[in-house]
């Protein structure tokens, strides 16, 4: 990069940047009705990590006498075809949803930073090879690389999660490698160029924390996706297997009973996912109107 | 404008040959035995190592991964090791059921994105507000679980639906085939009770898939109306004394509903992904069904097709979504791609 004129208010442009970006996750942590979404979120994980304390019954207790119960004050949510309290399974199905869906997004959001970081920022031809590789990716579902990994593995938790994993990484090279490309040209970055700054302190200190809000708005969707595509693994018999209490398998459990009335075992999990899932979405979206940096022009 | 279509033409095939090997190299790295699988336990070890070198199981990775590439090209999906029927075969048979109900989940989101879209795009704040609730929950609902309590309450509390199992009543004979869609091929045939029969069986498979869709299109719609009403011309057209309702049909809506057109063809794929347990969970006759057998039975040849095609699907689309962007739009044209 010859030919940099050093501009003196370059590098102050980059400090006021640095506060904006703080001022843009204080701005969202005031938004009234994010605030919301983040109470309801962290009941839902409060519930998650004590439900199964409080209510302390064993989601795996097989009681056959007391098969099908609906309903009623000692078992509230009902218990299923082998007498297990639906309530117990429920709580302990909301702890695995929570940590399977939040451990393959993290997996995914820091393999795909990394690689959307160095394929944006080095540019070339393993830019080039990588993003072929990742379009490849995207043209798999979740759900199709979760049939084809439990094929391979056999079927579980590691293969659910690890699929949702490989194909969110896509998502999240894509965010960052556009960012971190228009980042590149920015007069700040041209600026430490100028300061005789490393390449790899440019990327690490400078590119790589401006390009968070755009990845917190997309890992908070990718719960989303995460937690149905897991919920749907679960369903086919290709995710966590029995007699771990997962929502997707639940449901597939209960589906028998359906048509016979004994409804609550398989629409009661479901309702976990569902307000789970929309409180991730509703997370993401309130997120994106103040950390992504095209905001509300973006769909 | 040529170039273009190349360069597009051929980042699709490299993505395809991405999406090949990732589902080749997937499927062949597991660790059971198909030959074993076919054979059964009691099978002698040659039977089994016979078998083996007839499905070209003992070359190496990479030669199989040639004559899979090469039978490929000439149009040749392999055989099921399961049923022994060609995959080509099975796919025809079972492809219609599956494009029918994708297609009409498709069209009734759409047709309730627009309407939702454009009105919470208006004044009124209060609308935005729930359709916006209505478009979180809609993302929410897990579409498999969606459809159970569809057939709980339509089928098993209120008895207005079919019994959720496959695409007609049985007893009813098919109208003969031309295209395969029932309710096409059923109105050619001028067979009424056909017709409103399959789309009975139609319905809440079909409302099943639309919704989680409607949901996320009808925020799009919403997004690119207020876009589009910020615009010049549209000032332009109501300075001219164009009336509100010639301005939104006449002005507004086409250049709307560009993008909307667009993400809901890139949504294609994910439509089939997710028909693959909305069909499980209404028995429904299509390629979802298919292939969850088939992934138990470790029958390699149907997945491969079904990913395949899957990634087939996503690359044309979004490949004719560029072409034809370029085609509306001459800055893409030149930009590199």
């Amino acid at each position: 990069m010859s030919g940099v004129t050093i501009d003196p208010r370059a590098a102050a442009r980059a400090r006021g940047r640095r506060g904006g970006r703080a001022r843009a996750w204080w701005r969202a942590a005031g938004d009234a009705g994010l605030r919301k979404v983040l109470i309801g979120l962290a009941l839902f994980v409060a519930v998650a990590l004590l439900g199964p304390l409080l209510w302390g019954r064993d989601p795996d207790q097989v009681q056959l006498r007391a098969a099908l119960l609906a309903p009623d004050l000692s078992h509230p949510f009902g218990t299923d075809e082998y007498g297990r309290d639906v309530l117990a399974r429920f709580l302990s199905g909301a702890r695995v949803s929570l940590l399977l869906g939040v451990s393959a997004v993290l997996g995914a959001a820091v393999v795909g930073l990394v690689l959307g970081a160095v394929s944006g920022f080095y540019g070339g031809f393993l830019d080039g090879l990588l993003n072929r590789f990742l379009d490849g990716l995207l043209a798999f579902p979740a759900l199709v690389m979760g049939m084809s990994l439990a094929l391979a593995m056999g079927p579980g938790a590691l293969p659910a999660g690890l699929a949702v994993a490989i194909t969110g990484v896509p998502w999240y090279a894509r965010v960052v490698r556009s960012e971190v490309l228009s980042l590149k040209s920015r007069d700040f970055v041209a600026a430490q160029r100028a300061l005789g700054a490393s390449r790899r302190h440019i990327l690490t200190r400078h590119i790589v924390p401006s390009v968070l809000g755009g990845v917190s708005v997309q890992a908070s969707l990718g719960v989303a996706y995460a937690v149905l595509a897991i919920a749907g693994l679960g369903f086919l018999g290709l995710g966590v297997q029995p007699p771990t209490a997962e929502w997707g398998s639940m449901i597939t459990e209960g589906r028998s009973y359906l048509t016979s009335g004994q409804w609550w075992i398989s629409i009661i999990p479901g309702f976990g996912i569902l307000i789970l899932v929309s409180l991730s979405v509703a997370l993401g979206e309130g997120l994106r109107d103040h950390l992504d940096p095209y905001g509300k022009a973006r769909y | 404008m040529a170039k273009l279509v190349i360069s597009r033409l051929l980042a699709a095939l490299s993505v395809l040959f991405f999406a090949s090997l990732i589902a080749f190299v997937l499927l062949r790295v597991s660790p059971g035995d198909p030959a074993r699988q076919v054979l059964g336990p009691q099978a002698s070890a040659q039977a089994v190592a016979e078998l083996r070198s007839e499905m070209g199981l003992d070359q190496s990775l990479p030669q199989q991964y040639v004559t899979y590439v090469s039978d490929l090209v000439r149009g040749d999906l392999g055989t099921s090791w399961r049923t022994r029927v060609p995959v080509a075969e099975e796919l025809s048979n079972r492809i219609p059921a599956t494009i029918e109900l994708a297609v009409t989940a498709m069209l009734l989101s759409i047709a309730l994105a627009i309407p939702i879209g454009v009105l919470s795009a208006g004044r009124r704040r209060s609308i935005d507000r729930i359709s916006r609730a209505g478009a979180i929950i809609g993302l929410g609902t897990p579409p498999f679980w969606l459809g159970l309590v569809l057939i709980l309450v339509f089928f098993t509390w209120l008895g207005i639906a079919p019994a959720p199992f496959g695409r007609l009543d049985e007893g009813l004979a098919p109208p003969s085939e031309v295209t395969g869609f029932l309710l096409v091929d059923s109105l050619l045939a001028g067979d009424f009770a056909v017709f409103s029969n399959a789309l009975a069986h139609l319905a809440l498979p079909a409302i099943t898939l639309a919704l989680p869709l409607a949901a996320y299109l009808s925020r799009i719609v919403r997004r690119s109306t207020i876009d589009v009403y910020r615009l010049d011309y549209i000032r332009t057209a109501r300075a001219k004394g164009a009336g509100e309702r010639r301005v939104l049909f006449r002005h507004a809506l086409p250049n709307a509903l560009l993008p909307v057109l667009t993400l809901s063809t890139l949504y294609f794929g994910e439509l089939l992904a997710g028909s693959l347990l909305v069909e499980a969970v209404f028995n429904w006759p299509g390629i979802g069904g298919w292939v969850a057998q088939s992934i138990v039975a470790q029958d390699f040849a149907p997945v491969q097709a079904v990913i395949l095609m899957g990634a087939l699907v996503y690359t044309t689309l979004s490949a004719m979504t560029d072409v034809l962007y370029g085609v509306a739009d001459p800055r893409i044209r030149t930009a590199r791609t």
